[in-house]
């Protein structure tokens, strides 16, 4: 995962500004902005942000692209109004999620994403974590529960173009729940 | 942070690294490719008409083949996953030139003898026809993968 997406996720996750960071880590806000914006830091500089943010740096033993990083990928594609390319990330985790197994899987899903800009897509990542992780028997991560992960008003899956009804008994609780309704041969890849 | 769109030349270009990846290794065993699921094939035709593969690539180590546009769409309209096939049943209408759900039948029915559009599946095309077909995309250019 980029530097980038580690940093501006922890700190957002702790609730923390930029500015706050700086003043905690003795980083400069300059510095903090830019290392969030892609500069490269050197590792001691990104340990310390995180530590700022109540957070630590561990490896996961896998390469597919994690939660925190797909939705970086959704909220580019929201940014530049491509429906269909938010939906193709939002697969592309749930494949990534199926293909792991064990301490794998429950890597991907650990970290918070930061918001990707539109409320669907913030409750449709939880519900696909905490569903793939309830798969192989693991507890929902706290990031997964928030409020701010579930809608008030239900949103079918769709790529923008096309909208297919889905029947309620055919989505899983943890999207369910969510107020996402997706049928769950959506997630089965063919 | 990479934000580019999956594209026809991204799967060319995997399509490049995977028989780049073949010829080195010697053994296609010892690769583990798991974007070809095994899920797949329950809905690959195998007692109706039989499926049109055509190569896109072959030597004497490594052969690409995809399945004929009908087929992709008979399976297409067999997965209906809401959200998920849409896109790809719209283009392959218009690909294969069939507008109506006779014609998908039809289609299904050639295919997998004794199988029907589901209801599920019903409702997916009625939703796509009542919204239009899109429009037929140029013809691809030629490609080289080996």
């Amino acid at each position: 995962m980029a530097q980038s997406v580690l940093i501006n996720n922890a700190r957002r996750a702790s609730g923390l500004t930029q500015q706050a960071l700086s003043a905690r880590t003795g980083v400069a806000e300059t510095a903090v902005s830019s290392i969030e914006n892609g500069r490269d830091a050197r590792l001691s500089t990104v340990e310390r942000l995180l530590a700022g943010s109540h957070h630590s740096l561990i490896a996961i033993p896998s390469t597919r692209a994690s939660a925190a990083e797909i939705a970086g990928h959704i909220r580019a594609a929201v940014k530049s109004k491509r429906p269909a390319e938010a939906a193709r990330s939002f697969i592309q985790l749930n494949d990534n999620l199926a293909a792991e197994h064990n301490e794998g899987r429950y890597g991907l899903g650990l970290t918070e994403p930061a918001p990707t800009g539109i409320k669907h897509w913030d409750a449709a990542l939880a519900g696909l974590v905490a569903y793939r992780l309830g798969e192989e028997g693991f507890p929902a991560p706290t990031w997964t529960t928030r409020a701010s992960r579930k809608l008030k008003k239900a949103w079918t899956f769709n790529t923008g173009t096309y909208l297919t009804p889905v029947n309620r008994s055919a989505v899983p609780a943890e999207f369910l729940e969510r107020g996402i309704l997706i049928d769950a041969d959506t997630l089965r890849s063919v | 942070m990479p934000t580019r769109r999956l594209e026809r030349e991204d799967l060319i270009a995997g399509l490049r690294e995977l028989v780049e990846r073949l010829k080195l290794s010697g053994d296609s065993a010892s690769i583990r490719i798991d974007w070809l699921n095994d899920n797949a094939t329950i809905f690959i035709p195998t007692l109706g008409k039989v499926p049109e593969w055509q190569p896109i690539y072959d030597d004497s180590h490594v052969s690409v083949w995809v399945l004929s546009a009908e087929a992709l769409l008979a399976m297409k309209l067999m997965a209906n996953r809401p959200g998920r096939d849409e896109d790809d049943i719209a283009a392959l209408m218009t690909i294969c030139g069939l507008a109506t759900i006779d014609d998908a039948d039809t289609l299904i029915d050639e295919y997998f003898p004794g199988d029907a559009l589901s209801d599920r599946g019903l409702r997916m095309l009625t939703g796509i026809l009542r919204q239009g077909l899109p429009e037929r995309s140029p013809e691809p250019a030629e490609f080289r993968i080996g």
